[in-house]
């Protein structure tokens, strides 16, 4: 089955290493953070508040301190632009959704504004990379 | 010339079980009191929105406080705060505003919270619905249950900085609200004394808990209005329609495109929906006094 929800990968780190609040948030962070699109696999290291590496797949031994998994259909829906009520958010979505957000707490919430901006960056990439399909 | 808000601030002494708290709180316009309470970690400054619209202030006295150790309402210098645990505790709360009511000499003013706010909105119209005419409940539900782990831990944990509490709080807020005002509204998170928000959802999250007492809110002495944002997954729209559902005359708005925050967050969509309950408040008064 061909996947609809594909993650520019480049252009969402290229975006987030460039984005005011994002650089400004997410200084002194040092994180690894996976995203479970069903069955697909993105791997997010940060190194002291600038994406370092943002890759596809996984090769078998990826750690990580922080994930977000759900199903592509939540993922379609939180990518929206002005997404639908609790789609908005990945924290929301974990209460009213079929969303996991998980793994080292202390590091999700003390960096939450910054998991906002990527949660943002990569929306908007996403719709910029399906509008010129 | 200087151009000067029509708000007034000033401070008024409240003895609250033994204790004196000295409260600040803002105020403009004249007419019916409507007195605001505002959410949890936050203060007042809420209803700045409100305070200077001259729709709403030419009808009504609109007054908005901070409550004790919130905003410019330092803690009692009575009390060892800084060796207790701060937990908001209901039958404190509803004595802190029949205090204030009284102090202000009001005459059966509105009462309108939101959040926390909203919640007491309830619990007054439940237990003190002669000392107000109506009790307006924005995001108010019977009860908020099973995020105390979350509050009780993450929401005051030493080494998470106020930015933690700010950025939630972007959660709790629509994607359709003007980004100015909600970075305003999480703003006020960042400042609020560490133990204060976690505290207040002592009373929000655990004591507040209408389940099987809400039926007993009695709409022909207090009417009672709940309104609800459809992004709030706090107190979200089903929890709170379910809280108008069990009062009987309650009336119940969906504020679409909204979230925890209206008056702030986006105050000229709210003003939209609280206008119409403003409206059916003075007309019930007038019903009431012909």
């Amino acid at each position: 089955m061909e996947r609809s929800v594909v993650l520019p990968v480049e252009a969402i780190s290229e975006r987030l290493n460039s984005d005011k609040e994002f650089t400004l948030s997410a200084r002194f962070w040092y994180c690894d953070l996976r995203f479970s699109i069903g069955s697909d696999l993105y791997f997010m290291r940060i190194e002291n508040g600038k994406v370092d590496t943002f890759v596809s797949g996984s090769e078998g031994f990826d750690s990580y301190t922080i994930s977000v998994s759900a199903p592509e259909t939540v993922w379609v829906e939180m990518l929206r632009e002005k997404p639908e009520p609790f789609y908005h958010d990945w924290f929301a979505a974990s209460f009213h959704h079929e969303l996991e957000f998980g793994g080292d707490l202390e590091s999700a919430y003390a960096y939450y504004s910054s998991i906002r901006r990527i949660h943002a960056c990569m929306a908007e990439c996403y719709n910029a990379q399906k509008l010129a399909a | 010339m200087a151009r000067f808000s029509n708000i007034v601030g000033r401070y008024v002494y409240l003895d609250v079980e033994g204790i004196e708290y000295r409260v600040y709180f803002e105020e403009a316009g004249e007419g019916i009191p409507l007195v605001c309470q505002h959410t949890a970690g936050s203060d007042g400054r809420q209803y700045r929105h409100l305070l200077e619209d001259k729709d709403i202030t030419s009808r009504y006295r609109v007054i908005a406080l901070d409550l004790p150790l919130h905003g410019k309402s330092l803690p009692p210098v009575e009390n060892r705060y800084w060796e207790d645990e701060y937990k908001l505790k209901k039958d404190w709360f509803m004595k802190f505003w029949i205090s204030f009511v009284k102090e202000l000499d009001l005459f059966q003013p509105v009462f309108m919270g939101c959040s926390m706010g909203g919640h007491l909105a309830a619990d007054l119209a439940c237990h003190y619905p002669d000392e107000f005419r109506a009790c307006i409940g924005l995001e108010s539900s019977c009860h908020s249950g099973g995020f105390d782990k979350m509050f009780q831990k993450w929401w005051r944990h030493p080494r998470l900085s106020n930015d933690t509490k700010a950025a939630m709080m972007l959660s709790l807020c629509s994607p359709h609200s003007p980004e100015a005002n909600v970075r305003e509204t999480v703003w006020a998170y960042s400042q609020g004394a560490p133990p204060v928000f976690s505290g207040d959802l002592n009373y929000y999250g655990i004591e507040h808990d209408l389940r099987e007492t809400a039926s007993e809110i009695d709409t022909a002495k207090c009417m009672f209005y709940v309104l609800s944002g459809t992004y709030d997954w706090s107190a979200y729209p089903e929890a709170c329609q379910e809280l108008a559902n069990k009062v009987s005359g309650a009336q119940y708005t969906l504020m679409e495109g909204m979230g925890h925050f209206p008056m702030s967050e986006n105050p000229v969509e709210f003003k939209k929906y609280l206008m119409p309950v403003l409206a059916d408040i003075e007309q019930k008064d007038q019903v009431a006094a012909a």
